[in-house]
């Protein structure tokens, strides 16, 4: 500025140009301070946008070189997950058990198809064809209506949209919508229950874990297995339907961490269609059933005599008479007539015998032991159709008796699974689940029964089958133990003679336990093959024998020699024999 | 005639580059985040279809269905227990040790058999 020319040197310049203010500079007076301040002002403001160019590429220099890998920066990238608003259900092994999918329902938009002129008849004919479930005249009468949304047809399988959009009639379009569907149908009807059209979970597992099923995002993992599940189911259908009966329940447990790995209850309805199914099918036998279980209760009568030391293996009651107590008779149903030695009473199954056991034992032990092993209370379960057990208001000496061989209480398949698994296991009770246990998590559980009570146990259940009642569920190979039971069913104040209940409940190997598995027949009907019996030992006891065959070897159990040394020694049991009868010691 | 200066025209050089080029990375950046869409799109097709699969192979593979199909083509019972043996019993070799490949001579029905001889390992194809 200092070399631009001294003011106004040029005399040819226009008069209305008036030179700026960047002129040369007036030497002193008002003019001079003018200028100061405007250079002032000039540089403050230059300062400020050369602060904000700074704050701006550090900014920049930040974003672009440490922050590169920061999520928040990166949110065009949408979560990349299948928004489903249930989540999955598998088996232990994760076999998918319910799902839910993408179901595209079709609905039609008659006006925008009359104003594109479209052959109503005719697209209503080939709508059908697609569609065999419409009916023909009920779509045409929509699609002339004067509307301009109707629903055709909800929840179409992604062949039938495809086939529909093959049709390439105008008007029709997809909504998409959810549907729940179960791929094994009424394998597990009972254990993953159901959910309704709108979601909700109805039954089962779906209602229980209705919440965390649709906020999580990885499946429900159960503790079931598929394969077991349906060997089982397809054996027990098998028994219930030779027998006549008009039900059956059956339950699998791994003894040793109270898992449910089968669990069915027959007749049973496919959850897809709910709706078509009369309402008692829906009901869980296993679970929200309680029944006089009969002789199976022995197990718990003499397991808490031999625990409490009120008898020993060598000690036996007098069988020879019935008992008679208030209005009631109590007799054998295999009578032996005379002095029974504890093995013997719990291998004929002598009710005599098994009463004036519980009778030694005493009303407040009898309740305090049975209470232990959780069969006086509604067990914690995750399924939410759950019973209470039917337990005696006062408990009379006559409740003593019948409960000592396993009537007058009423308790569910899942509630004697639980016990037994504990009686066997060496003494310990694992609550009962239906939700797999993560391997490295200690199973919970609480000491019940001294361990050499256990031990004992597992030689009288193997007696049983040996040489007791339950010789058809003998599985060879795989040491099954167990017992029978048959309840006559309670109709009105007293028992129906001819509808009953009959059971065997039983574990295997039983010199090593591991699994536990039960058999419930409702009201069989003996036939030629049973010889007339409708008994546990005759109907419930060859399904057992069966199952155990078929699912042993997906459980991992090697098949053993019973007869070797080893085994015979572990499940020794002496029996007198004090009519002269023969019995061979082992 | 006004005179340009130097130091002008690099910083005008330098804007209209700075300016080019910031067009030319927001449109590869949109570019980027339309192709990115896409493939999450399609990751999301193919998870749903994956899912539908899924439930069709579960649906396809229950026992209920593969024992049927099995009791008609296949004619197989189901396993017994004296069916499984542990390794311990199954019994050895009489000429346990000697590898299959290095002695023909343990093998003498290889040689008279055309098509034994073609698998025996070893042998010239």
């Amino acid at each position: 500025m200092s070399n631009l020319p001294p003011r106004d040197p040029n005399p040819c310049r226009p008069r209305h140009f008036r030179p700026g203010p960047c002129g040369p500079e007036p030497q002193e007076g008002p003019a001079k301070q003018w200028i100061e301040t405007s250079r002032t002002r000039l540089i403050i403001a230059g300062a400020l946008m050369g602060l904000a160019f700074v704050v701006i590429s550090g900014r920049l220099i930040e974003i672009s070189g440490f922050k590169a890998g920061d999520a928040r920066l990166a949110h065009v990238s949408a979560p990349v997950r299948v928004e489903t608003s249930r989540a999955d259900i598998v088996d232990r092994n994760g076999v998918l058990l319910a799902t839910t999918l993408k179901a595209p329902s079709l609905y039609a938009d008659p006006r925008t198809m009359a104003d594109a002129h479209v052959d109503m008849r005719g697209a209503a004919r080939k709508l059908v064809q697609v569609l065999p479930d419409l009916n023909e005249s009920e779509v045409y009468a929509k699609l002339t209506s004067d509307k301009s949304f109707v629903w055709l047809k909800r929840q179409l399988t992604p062949r039938q949209m495809a086939q529909v959009n093959a049709l390439g009639v105008p008007g029709l379009d997809f909504e998409d919508e959810e549907k729940r569907i179960y791929p094994q149908g009424r394998a597990f009807a009972h254990v993953v229950g159901y959910a309704g059209v709108d979601n909700k979970g109805l039954a089962g597992i779906e209602r229980s874990f209705d919440e965390s099923l649709r906020s999580r995002h990885d499946p429900l993992q159960l503790s079931v297995d598929l394969r077991i599940q349906s060997i089982f189911r397809a054996e027990i259908a098998k028994q219930m339907t030779e027998f006549r009966a008009s039900g059956a329940s059956g339950i699998v447990m791994n003894v040793n961490t109270g898992e449910v790995l089968a669990l069915v209850s027959l007749p049973d309805f496919d959850p897809n269609d709910p709706a078509a199914t009369p309402t008692e099918n829906l009901f869980d036998r296993v679970t929200l059933g309680t029944y006089e279980i009969g002789s199976v209760f022995k197990i718990f009568t003499v397991a808490m005599a031999l625990d409490d030391r009120v008898t020993t293996l060598a000690g036996g009651y007098d069988a020879s008479h019935p008992i008679q107590i208030d209005r009631f008779t109590i007799h054998d149903d295999h009578a032996q007539n005379r002095w029974l030695s504890v093995p013997e009473i719990f291998m004929y199954s002598s009710n005599i015998g098994a009463a004036k056991m519980a009778v030694d034992v005493g009303a407040d032990r009898q309740r305090d032991f049975l209470g232990k092993l959780g069969l006086l209370k509604a067990p914690n379960f995750e399924l939410p159709e759950i019973a209470a057990p039917l337990v005696p208001s006062a408990w009379r000496p006559v409740n003593v008796m019948t409960i000592g061989f396993g009537h007058g209480i009423s308790v569910s398949p899942l509630q004697i699974a639980t016990a037994v698994s504990a009686v066997v296991n060496g003494g310990t009770l694992h609550p009962a689940t239906i939700i797999k246990r993560p391997e490295d998590e200690a199973v919970p559980g609480r000491q019940v029964m001294s361990e050499a009570t256990s031990i004992e146990m597992r030689k009288l259940l193997r007696l049983v089958v040996e040489k007791g009642t339950g010789k058809l569920a003998e599985a060879p190979g795989y040491v099954v133990g167990g017992k029978t039971g048959t309840a006559e069913k309670v109709s009105g104040k007293g028992y129906n003679t001819h509808s009953l209940i009959s059971s065997f409940a039983g574990v295997f190997p039983a010199n090593d336990p591991r699994y536990f598995i039960m058999i419930s027949i409702d009201e069989p009907h003996g036939d030629k093959q049973s010889f007339g019996y409708a008994t546990g030992g005759w109907v419930a006891a060859p399904g057992v024998s069966r199952s155990v065959e078929r699912m042993a070897s997906l459980l991992g159990i090697q098949p053993v020699d019973e007869d070797s040394p080893e085994i015979r020694r572990s499940l020794m049991v002496g029996l007198p024999s004090p009519s002269g009868r023969k019995f061979a010691s082992n | 005639m006004t005179v340009i200066r130097p130091g002008t025209i690099v910083w005008f050089c330098i804007v209209v580059a700075v300016g080019y080029a910031m067009f030319q990375v927001k449109y590869e950046v949109m570019q980027q985040e339309q192709t990115l869409a896409g493939l999450n799109k399609q990751i999301l097709d193919d998870r749903e279809q994956i899912r539908v699969l899924t439930a069709e192979w579960s649906y396809l593979t229950r026992p209920s269905r593969i024992e049927e199909l099995s009791a008609r083509f296949l004619h197989l019972g189901n396993l017994g227990s004296a069916q499984i043996l542990p390794l311990s019993a199954v019994p050895e070799r009489a000429d346990a040790g000697a590898p299959l490949a290095a002695s023909p001579a343990a093998m003498p029905s290889a040689t008279a058999s055309p098509h034994l001889a073609a698998v025996t390992p070893g042998s010239p194809p």
